[in-house]
């Protein structure tokens, strides 16, 4: 009676011990690891078992816009081009990305269970990005996703206003397999209507304004991840153009 | 003001002459980059003989799309959420180190015409496109003695109810020789037909977003067999 007492006891302490890495893994997301390495390759030595969402921040900021006499000019603003709004040095900088991403539970966004976050500090080249058909962490285990944010573009049409347009890129890969079991890419936009503050202006709430909205997209990306494998990888319906 | 308001809006609309697809993709040139003070250099395989090929990308890119309505700004206000979006998309695909990443993917000294020996200098800021004519001399400081110079000028997406959606970009090559004078120049759109871009919010870009690389590549292609053609009918 006594040994199964103890065994009840053993067993009941190994759930409960389960129990608190399972919450480490999911639930803890705004203890996510930050990186302070600055390159994918001197990411830190994990236990291979363990399921890992990597995530990179966005290394550009670019800016695009039709204006009335002015328009077509990429990063016209941040060139100083004539007829192109000032624009905040970095307002979304990789830094400020990972204090957005950190906030958000981003497995649960992305439907992995089980997936603890790792941000990395430094952006991947969009080359790189672009190129790499393989992991992006050589050394990784099984159970291992991706998220990019492969670029950040401010677009202001002078009749359709202002958005933040983020291209996201997500990889999932299982097992000792080179390619990805599933993968996806999309852009987000979100509607801004105080960025970029006007020049007297206190650009608090317009650099506010543009966190919140990475935010929201980075949210937004998972629903339309969760609607791209709804319609089983196909593409939305054609439409007309007027 | 309307006018020029939607002249503004459709961007290049001058240049739409659609060309046909004539590839001969090559592969590419061998050495890797090494880089100093905003660019980076490609040593050729072949014994270097003191001639320089410098290139720079584009900074300009527009997108057009028209419909039932055909083009104009009330086409322009329907459709302009959708071109800012295309413009960023392109923005993003086509930036400068992707463009340059496409072009030296390319044997540029054999489509330019160019020495095997010719060192191959990239630029990674672009040029100021209002620029590109206005200045005829070497862009660089480099006083190789013999020296030419490829500018990507613009990039543009148009898609319309009769011609079907195309990317077209505007290259300048010049020949200064060993001088600061120009002794050849060719600029001219290179085009072609492109099928899934643009994307939808939503859709899977990844495969759009690389077919606007292929599609600037093979522009580029057609762009440089009418160079070739053009300047060596200038030398007889």
């Amino acid at each position: 009676m006594r040994v199964i007492a103890i065994a009840l006891l053993c067993g009941v302490s190994l759930l409960y011990a389960q129990s608190i890495d399972a919450q480490d893994g999911t639930a803890a997301q705004p203890a996510a690891i930050s990186e302070a390495n600055p390159t994918p390759s001197s990411a830190p030595a994990v236990p291979a078992t363990s399921c890992e969402l990597h995530v990179w921040p966005a290394k550009g900021f670019h800016t695009v816009q039709y204006g009335w006499t002015h328009g077509g000019t990429v990063d016209g603003s941040q060139k100083g081009r004539k007829g192109y709004p000032d624009m905040p040095d970095e307002p979304v900088s990789p830094a400020i990305q990972r204090e957005e991403l950190a906030k958000l539970d981003l497995p649960a966004i992305l439907k992995l269970d089980g997936y603890r976050t790792v941000v990395h500090e430094a952006p991947l080249d969009t080359p790189t990005i672009r190129s790499t058909t393989g992991r992006h962490i050589a050394d990784s285990g099984p159970c291992y996703a991706e998220l990019i944010v492969e670029d950040i573009v401010f677009q202001n049409n002078v009749i359709n206003g202002k958005w933040l347009n983020v291209i996201y890129r997500f990889r999932q890969f299982e097992g000792e397999g080179a390619e990805p079991v599933r993968k996806y890419g999309t852009y987000v936009l979100t509607r801004l209507v105080k960025f970029p503050p006007g020049a007297n202006q206190d650009p608090a709430p317009a650099l506010a304004e543009l966190r919140q909205a990475f935010g929201q997209s980075v949210g937004e990306f998972g629903r339309q991840y969760e609607a791209f494998q709804r319609r089983g990888g196909k593409r939305k319906g054609a439409s007309i153009t007027l | 003001m309307k006018f020029k308001s939607t002249l503004t809006l459709l961007g290049t609309v001058g240049a739409l002459a659609f060309a046909m697809p004539g590839l001969a993709q090559t592969e590419p040139a061998a050495a890797l980059p090494t880089v100093t003070h905003g660019s980076s250099t490609i040593a050729p395989t072949a014994p270097v003989d003191g001639c320089e090929l410098h290139v720079w990308p584009a900074e300009r890119m527009a997108s057009q799309t028209s419909g039932l309505l055909g083009p104009g700004l009330l086409s322009s206000a329907i459709n302009g959420k959708r071109d800012s979006s295309n413009q960023a998309l392109m923005a993003s695909a086509l930036d400068s180190p992707s463009q340059l990443k496409a072009l030296v993917s390319l044997d540029l000294r054999g489509l330019l015409s160019r020495s095997p020996g010719t060192t191959i200098v990239l630029h990674d800021a672009p040029v100021e496109r209002h620029t590109m004519n206005k200045i005829k001399t070497r862009r660089s400081d480099s006083t190789a003695t013999c020296y030419s110079e490829l500018i990507v000028a613009d990039v543009f997406f148009q898609k319309a109810m009769i011609y079907g959606r195309s990317l077209r970009t505007l290259f300048m090559f010049r020949d200064f020789g060993n001088d600061q004078k120009i002794d050849k120049e060719y600029k001219a759109w290179g085009g072609n037909g492109i099928s899934l871009f643009p994307p939808k919010e939503g859709d899977d870009v990844s495969a759009a977003l690389d077919e606007l690389v292929t599609v600037f590549k093979k522009n580029f292609d057609e762009y440089a067999a009418n160079a070739r053609k053009s300047m060596a009918a200038k030398k007889r």
